[in-house]
């Protein structure tokens, strides 16, 4: 029997032992580690690294929380403060930072691409759990903070998980690497070349992808970028040369001097201005036949001044450019033109397109275009030649399944990375994880961007891929041969370059 | 007749000896002048015609040049087939001959028909005969590359940097670029190395040819108004010298010579192309011009480094050995005159192959004789004796190589394999023959030791006396060996060699033990000579037969239940043995063959290359030596290879350098294994037999269908559905149709109505297409002694893409320039990679492997071809008209070999069995003779189970040798028991038994002595790992066992049936 005044005592003592025991683990406290756990995976707070427990691996026991550390450093860092670390640890949303400055020009790997890069100050850098995550390319950051577990977590679970896969996994054929279109339903070499067949496994083949080991990635020299919005334009190159245009001067002179005396009749003779309007209104036709346009014209009402420099080059220099029927629906006027000439090697001059004439000059099958260039500081004389390169901006088709964006953008893939052999255009998508993805798209006509130095060409893509998708560029031909080989390409997608029907073939397991 | 022969023999004994003298002195020289080689050139008898025609796609090449070649080829005489195929830029047209035709009387039947064939074909296309080669000749390739030098003594190069020998200085490295390096190949090297004696032709590979490169901006030419056609002929009639005869000045005459060949940029540049306003164009004005590469569809590549070189392909029928040293030596004289650094470096070398393969042949045989004389002279003991009888060994090979110069039979592993399984056999005639004179001198000696006049009578007494069965022995060994010589094709030119020289050495032995030896024994049998009692190994061999031999008469029965087990158990073994037609050769150097799909670019597959061997040589320091890899072709018709092609060699060190416990196996495994590049097969094979393969155009498996039909869609389709059909009869392991029509093509489809609006003509579109696009040699300049290519093209902008290509101007009659765009229609679709066609049409075939164990591949083909009957017939397979399918493949081989060997094989034994008769006159006899066959081949599987052969013709072919040889012994000792039986008739049982006894005792010493001669001599070829030895183990391993099975039936089971056959008859009576 208990005696009842001893109860309030031994409830405070109670209390006062779990109290005890509380604040005891409270304090951070060196633990052994379990057994079980040995060789199974853990995050260490402090450095945010992914490793395998082991038998010294530092164990802090905290809040009743254990805590494994990779290196034998961790812990007293963790003992320091642990609330941060743990806070950091549980810290779910990557962040967005600035590349510390000890770091820049080390490499690191891409852990979107798989590039090893060297980071520099413009290297965007998101921290999560704890760790850093440093990328080689604009997009991809924003592909990772989509989904930072699926690039984090794959590339250390990767190799085990495969193997174990594998081994698992049921045959589906056996086939030869260099004659992928032999299917036996046994082990044994090629008819063809004698070589030992290799086997296709049932699930790899299921899902479509083609998946690559990172040396895979790294000898057949793969390298990825992200799809992005830009603004694509087409150049159209042209022949020109420098403007000669007497008779569009005297037209302009015309016009001008029949504008003065409409002016100089005003009130004055009715009949007289009627003619002298009538003359207006001729010259005026005149100076539209010889390419002027409306706005052109209104221009040159106003302010009256004739362009002579289309016969003696001044302040500005006119180019006359011939522009193709097929290419004539890209021309604008006040598209910007990058005009070059032998005479000046190197330089490049800037003008605009002030008009386009009405009518094609059926000798050459062409448009003319009138070009201004202005401050070339009289380097052109006139009939000189000069080739004209027009910048005329993609503008994607109303129906295309994604939209634009502001200013036209649409969404491009670098030309490098399509391969297209009129059945099917096909792109190499990377899909994490080491796996690689057919994908069939639509694309508009090849472009430079505005950034794009010499010979950045990209397509615009109508329809079949995302935005910072990462896509294959380098290595494209040999990802496709391997799924050629391996029978991914089997699955509904013949491979760009691959054979378009395949016979089912008869899979008996004996 | 023969004792006749024994007889003047023994009369005119210097005359022999001097003849004798003479033939070894004869016999050195063929030794030493008898082309060397590792294998028998197996390659069909074909000549190959080359067509080029540059930057055309396979289409093009089939309906232009290649059809209409081989139309015009067909019917040459005494050719067999005509197979063809065309590729990107070239085809060739291979025509197989029959057997036996002369290779250049074959050629130059060729070439007359190609007079009246090249008419026909496009101007441009060049159409070459091959050289004349087999596809073995490839015999030696090298590299062209830097290397350093010293500025003081610039003669001297050296592969590694470091100091100068002479004066301590440091090396320079030498920096000449590929195309330099390619100029001194071209322009150097290659005519010297052509002129070595033997050599058909030095092709170069790799690096870059110099070209003058034109480059027209196509813009220019609008504003000009110039055509592209204007310039081309500009620059052609601007590169010419002429002469124009003499004048005389003063008594002295001059030559006159009008100058004006292109020897620079700045003459091309200033050639003027038109006038404008009375200005002229000049090529500057519209283009530019620099000097770069020329289009390739090849590369060399050394461990990542791009070089370049050549092959040097050695003539049909030359001895590789002496042309490589030639070419070696021609090397060493050319090295002087490079410039500073750069070497020649070797990196295919068949000397190192043919030594080592010789070597160990050369080690068999010395072995062997070594081997075969210690032997005889146990038996005999007495040393005269023995070096009589041995001396059939050096002899009769000398003799064998007099006659294999005679008729052009090479030294390789096959024929002197020929010899070395010869070489127990042969001196078996000569120990019976000095055997029987040793007796018969030993018993004179004895009986009348005065009388020493008539020892030349003994000997010619002694001789005449075993004579005939000598020569008989001689023929039924001959006569067993006919079946090989009826081989055809492929086993055909492997053995036919063996079975010649075989057949040589047994005629050299049966020549020398027949004029020889008498003579010799005459002169050497002298000195106390003992009688075969006295002899201890007689004695012990005796004392050995006789317990076992009166065992087994006196329990017939369960010897010959003992003999039935063994005969069964050879049956039993039989069935787990496998087949195949040939080991492998192992060569030494790898090839290491990794394939892309069609459609790679060279820089993918250049690419592919450098990574893998850096790879090869960096992760294997201790096993490779060198790794050179070449792409695409050498600039050889006997090179076909495209350009997804990569063929490395990998040189290896030798075998105690490598890591412990590396194979040959392992470490091609691993060399695959971190190689292995997505995208890429790696095959890995060997440098000759894939030369081979790649030439045969033919069927690699042992069934294949061959799919003919004037179109090529149809075809693939047809063999598709044949894939399916045969992939259901019983026995198939695996079945494959060949798919090749997805090359990659950009078609430009010109629209006749559009060209017809603007008046331009199609041919004129085509031209520039060609012109502009793919760019044109329009002429040469003439520098020296080199020349280089002019080339005339668009600027890359203007042509690298089907939008540039769709804004190619073309220039109509009026004098507009209009875009091609508006003029065609631009489609991407994909073509056939290679086209292939046999006698005119093409054809796709069908691969098919066979189950062996399940169904005979002559079965299987039987049954297949009824299925594939039975269909059609069914109406499920439609075969349109204009199509059809032939059966071809190894197993026509295999199954013609076969005919003809269960043809000839019976023929021959009944003719031994029939020789037999005559010696015997007895059928009892003569079938007791012939137990020893089935027991022989009974004791032949044995040891091929136990070592893992498979039945390949090669092991065929040691049985046949085997058959041979196994009933000698029985022919022995059944005479000798015979002749015993007819001095004295027997009585009783016991006497009948006593009698076979005596009559075996008598004969054990020589049928133990034959026996072991020709067991022990093979046996160390059994130890041999050397190269060569993977082809002689099979075929000595069935003779081994055989003849140990075959001996024991003749000693034992032979008299014991024999005692079974004679107590009946007593019986009887």
């Amino acid at each position: 029997m208990l005696n009842k005044k001893r109860i309030p005592s031994i409830l405070l003592l109670f209390i006062i032992t779990v109290i005890l025991s509380i604040s005891c683990s409270a304090n951070a406290e060196k633990l052994k580690v379990d057994k079980e756990v040995i060789g199974t995976q853990a995050i260490c707070p402090v450095t945010g690294d992914r490793f395998t427990i082991h038998e010294s691996t530092p164990v802090i026991q905290y809040k009743g929380e254990k805590y494994y550390m990779c290196c034998p450093g961790c812990d007293t860092e963790f003992m320091k403060s642990p609330e941060k670390y743990i806070e950091q640890m549980h810290q779910t949303e990557p962040v967005k930072t600035k590349p510390e400055e000890k770091v820049i020009g080390t490499e690191a790997i891409c852990p979107v691409t798989g590039n090893r890069f060297t980071i520099t100050e413009s290297t965007s850098v998101v921290e999560y759990q704890g760790k850093k995550y440093y990328f080689c390319c604009a997009g991809c950051d924003t592909e990772f903070m989509k989904e930072p577990e699926k690039y984090t977590n794959d590339s250390q679970n990767k190799p085990q998980s495969i193997n174990q896969e594998q081994s698992t996994e049921e045959i589906m054929y056996w086939t030869c690497s260099m004659h992928p279109e032999v299917r036996a339903d046994k082990e044994g070499n090629c008819p063809i070349c004698g070589m030992s067949l290799i086997p296709v496994y049932k699930d790899k083949e299921s899902k479509g992808s083609l998946h690559l080991s990172e040396r895979d990635i790294e000898l057949a020299g793969i390298r990825m970028v992200p799809a992005m919005y830009q603004q694509v334009y087409k150049e159209i190159q042209a022949v020109g040369r420098v403007a000669y245009d007497p008779e569009l001067v005297i037209a302009q002179e015309e016009y001008v001097n029949a504008l003065e005396m409409v002016d100089g009749l005003a009130g004055l003779d009715d009949i007289a201005m009627a003619r002298a309007l009538k003359v207006v209104e001729n010259t005026e036709y005149k100076l539209r036949l010889l390419g002027m346009d409306k706005s052109e014209i209104d221009m040159l009402k106003s302010t009256k001044s004739v362009e002579r420099s289309l016969v003696i080059p001044e302040h500005q220099t006119w180019i006359y450019a011939d522009v193709y029927e097929s290419e004539i629906a890209w021309i604008k006027k006040g598209q910007d033109v990058i005009i070059t000439s032998v005479a000046y090697p190197g330089e490049e001059f800037q003008g605009k397109i002030k008009s386009i004439n009405p009518t094609l000059n059926s000798r050459t099958r062409s448009i003319q275009v009138r070009i201004q260039l202005s401050n070339t500081r009289m380097k052109f004389k006139p009939g000189m030649y000069a080739d004209a390169r027009i910048k005329a901006q993609y503008m994607p088709p109303t129906t295309a399944h994604q939209s634009h964006r502001i200013g036209y953008e649409v969404l491009t893939v670098p030309r490098e990375s399509v391969l297209d052999t009129g059945k099917r255009k096909v792109i190499w998508v990377y899909a994490g994880d080491g796996n690689f993805q057919p994908r069939e798209v639509q694309l508009g006509p090849l472009g430079v961007v505005q950034n794009g130095g010499n010979g950045a060409h990209y397509y615009p893509v109508l329809d079949g891929l995302k935005e910072s998708e990462l896509v294959v560029t380098n290595g494209n031909f040999l990802i496709d041969s391997e799924s050629q080989i391996t029978g991914v390409a089997a699955l509904g997608y013949g491979g760009a370059l691959g054979v378009e029907e395949k016979p089912p073939t008869p899979v008996h397991q004996h | 007749m023969i004792e006749k022969i024994i007889e003047v023999c023994l009369r005119n004994r210097f005359l022999v000896i001097a003849g004798f003298m003479l033939i070894i002195l004869w016999g050195i020289f063929a030794v030493r002048s008898t082309p060397v080689d590792a294998l028998p050139d197996i390659g069909e008898l074909q000549v190959i015609v080359y067509a080029d025609w540059p930057g055309r796609s396979p289409k093009d090449v089939e309906d232009q040049v290649i059809y209409p070649l081989t139309t015009n080829l067909m019917g040459t005489p005494g050719m067999k087939t005509i197979r063809s195929s065309s590729a990107f830029g070239f085809g060739l047209v291979n025509l197989i001959f029959k057997e036996g035709v002369d290779f250049y009387w074959a050629r130059t039947r060729v070439l007359e028909r190609l007079d009246v064939a090249i008419a026909d074909l496009p101007s441009d296309a060049k159409v070459t005969l091959g050289p004349d080669v087999t596809a073995v000749g490839q015999v030696f390739w090298y590299t062209v590359e830097n290397g350093y030098f010293c500025p003081d003594h610039p003669q001297e190069s050296f592969d590694k940097p470091g100091t100068c020998p002479i004066d301590n200085k440091k090396l320079v490295a030498s920096t000449y670029d590929v195309s330099q390096l390619r100029s001194i190949q071209d322009w150097y090297i290659r005519y010297q190395l052509n002129g070595v004696s033997g050599v058909s032709e030095v092709a170069s590979v790799g690096g870059y040819v110099k070209q003058y490169q034109i480059d027209v901006n196509p813009n220019k030419l609008i504003y000009y108004n110039v055509g592209i056609t204007d310039v081309l002929t500009a620059v052609k009639k601007s590169n010419i010298d002429v002469g124009a005869k003499v004048f005389e000045e003063g008594d002295v005459e001059f030559i006159i010579r009008g100058v004006g060949f292109i020897r620079n940029i700045e003459d091309i540049e200033s050639i003027a192309v038109a006038t404008h306003d009375g200005v002229p164009v000049y090529i500057s004005d519209i283009g530019v011009v620099t000097t770069g590469p020329d289009f390739r569809r090849g590369a060399l590549d050394k461990a990542g480094t791009e070089v370049t070189g050549g092959v040097v392909v050695m003539r049909y029928g030359e001895n590789p050995l002496k042309v490589i040293k030639g070419i070696k030596e021609k090397i060493e004289a050319l090295r002087v005159g490079l410039p500073p650094g750069v070497r020649i470096v070797p990196f295919y070398d068949r000397t190192g192959l043919i030594n080592r393969t010789i070597d160990t042949l050369k080690n068999a045989l010395i072995q062997e004789i070594l081997i075969t004389v210690f032997v005889i002279i146990v038996f005999l003991l007495h040393f005269f004796g023995s070096m009589i009888i041995s001396i059939v060994l050096p002899i009769g090979v000398l003799i064998a190589f007099i006659l294999m110069r005679l008729f052009g039979i090479d030294a390789n592993v096959m024929s002197l394999g020929g010899i070395a399984i010869a070489i127990g056999v042969m001196v078996d005639a000569g120990s019976v023959l000095v055997e029987n004179l040793y007796r018969r001198l030993a018993e004179q000696q004895r009986e009348t030791s005065s009388k020493k006049g008539d020892r030349l009578e003994t000997c010619i007494d002694g001789a005449k006396e075993v004579g005939r069965p000598v020569f008989f022995a001689l023929l039924t060994t001959i006569i067993g060996f006919i079946p090989v010589f009826v081989l055809t094709g492929q086993a055909g030119k492997l053995f036919r060699p063996l079975a010649y020289t075989k057949t040589f050495a047994m005629i050299g032995a049966a020549v020398i033990a027949v004029c020889l030896m008498p003579t010799l024994s005459y002169y050497l049998i002298r000195g106390r000579l003992k009688l075969p009692d006295e002899n201890v190994i007689s004695r012990f061999l005796r004392n050995l037969y006789r317990p076992i031999i009166t065992w087994s008469l006196d329990h017939k029965w369960v010897i010959t239940s003992i003999s039935l087990f063994v005969l069964i158990a050879g049956i039993v073994f039989s069935t787990f043995i496998k087949q195949e037609f040939m080991p492998p050769l192992n060569e030494g150097d790898l090839l290491f063959m990794p394939v892309l799909l069609p459609g790679a670019s060279l820089s993918q597959v250049m690419e592919v290359m450098k990574k893998q061997d850096i790879i090869i040589k960096g992760e294997f320091p201790d096993e490779v030596e060198w790794v050179v890899g070449k792409l695409g072709r050498a600039e050889t018709a006997t090179d076909p290879a495209p350009v997804t092609m990569i063929e490395t060699i990998i040189h290896l060190k030798p075998e105690q350098m490598w890591r412990s416990g590396m194979t040959r196996e392992k470490l091609i495994g691993e060399i695959q294994e971190r190689t292995k590049i997505a995208g890429v097969s790696p095959i890995m094979t060997q440098p000759i037999r894939n030369r081979i393969d790649m030439l045969a155009t033919g069927i690699q498996t042992p069934v294949g269908i061959k799919v003919f039909g004037p179109d090529i869609k149809k075809i693939e389709e047809l063999a598709a559905k044949l894939e399916k059909i045969v992939g259901e009869v019983q026995g198939v392991s695996s079945v494959y149709a060949e798919r090749i029509g997805n090359r990659p093509y950009f078609e430009i489809e010109i629209d006749r109505n559009k060209i017809a609006r603007y008046g331009i003509r199609l041919g004129t579109i085509q031209e520039i297409i060609a012109m502009a696009v793919g760019g044109m040699n329009v002429t040469q300049t003439v520098e020296g002694r080199e020349r280089y290519p002019v080339r005339v093209r668009y600027m890359r902008d203007f042509r690298d893409s089907p939008e540039a290509l769709s804004k190619i101007y073309i220039p109509t009659p009026r004098g507009e320039h209009i875009p091609l765009s508006l003029l065609v229609d631009f489609r991407k679709t994909v073509g056939p990679a290679m086209i292939q066609s046999e006698n005119t049409l093409p054809y796709f075939r069908v691969f098919i492997n066979v189950d062996q164990d399940v169904i005979g591949l002559v079965d299987f083909v039987s049954l297949a071809q009824k299925t594939v009957k039975n269909k059609i017939a069914a109406g499920e397979l439609e075969v349109p008209p204009g199509y059809y399918i032939t059966w071809s493949g190894q197993f026509e081989s295999e199954a013609e070999a076969r005919l003809k060997l269960s043809l000839v094989l019976p023929i021959c034994l009944a003719v031994i069995l029939l020789l037999l008769y005559i010696a015997f006159k007895d059928t009892a006899i003569v079938l007791l003779i012939a137990t020893a066959l089935p027991f022989s081949l009974a004791g032949g599987i044995v040891p091929l189970y136990l070592l893992g052969f498979k039945f390949s013709t090669a092991v065929w072919v040691g049985f046949i040798a085997l058959f041979g040889v196994a009933t000698d012994n029985a022919v022995v000792l059944l005479s000798a028991i015979q002749n015993l039986f007819r001095q004295k008739k027997p009585m009783d049982r016991a006497d009948v038994r006593q009698t076979i006894m005596k009559g075996g005792l008598l004969r054990v010493r020589p049928v133990m002595m034959t026996t072991l001669t020709t067991i022990l001599a093979l046996l160390p070829i059994m130890f041999f790992t050397s190269a060569g030895s993977e082809i002689i183990k099979p075929m000595a391993s069935p003779i081994i066992g055989g003849l140990i099975t075959a001996t024991l039936t003749n000693l034992i089971l032979v008299p014991t049936l024999y005692a079974w056959v004679k107590e009946k008859q007593l019986l009887k009576e």
